[in-house]
């Protein structure tokens, strides 16, 4: 499977402030992409 | 997956949960469903884009397959708040990834229903060999 650069993605907190993966992640990181917020 | 989360951490897997909503709404929405995962935001769909998740076409999102899911969630108290407001296109997705950023199991939803169960993500990850040093809680 393809690899995927996690650095970068620009995926900010609910402040807006930037996150990036490699601070979540223990030994693996699910990530699920909502659709639209119901 | 929420009831099940504590597997997960288990198995030092860390759980995000992505929209392209923006982060104020989003506050909102965390303040109503108390979403026990770490909630971010990619309002430019950057994130969405690099995992290749696109856009649906109209007869996937209303497949009958998706009106069965609505009708269910709408029959359980779900509201409608975002209706008009939200690209209801946006294709979702889950992805497994390891530090190194290695995709370890990905499914792209082909319609709003289509979410591997948490069965299935439970089975992938037992696979996985143990990653040495790693934090497990």
């Amino acid at each position: 499977m393809n690899d995927i650069p996690i650095a970068g993605l620009g995926l900010v907190d609910l402040k807006g402030q930037p996150v990036e993966l490699q601070e979540l992640v223990k030994s693996y990181i699910l990530l699920i992409f909502l659709r639209h917020l119901a | 997956v929420r009831s099940l989360k504590g597997e997960f951490e288990r198995r030092g897997v860390a759980i995000a949960v992505v929209s392209f909503a923006e982060p104020a709404r989003l506050v909102s929405y965390q303040k109503h469903h108390q979403w026990p995962f770490t909630i971010l935001a990619d309002p430019g769909r950057n994130a969405y884009r690099r995992f290749a998740l696109k856009r649906l076409s109209w007869f996937r999102v209303f497949s009958p397959a998706t009106l069965k899911l609505y009708w269910k969630l709408l029959r359980n108290g779900m509201k409608m708040s975002g209706r008009g407001k939200d690209d209801i296109y946006q294709a979702g997705g889950d992805f497994l990834l390891d530090r190194q950023g290695n995709i370890l199991f990905e499914h792209r939803s082909q319609d709003p229903a289509d979410r591997p169960s948490v069965a299935r993500l439970l089975e992938v990850i037992d696979k996985l060999k143990p990653v040495p040093g790693a934090p497990v809680t």
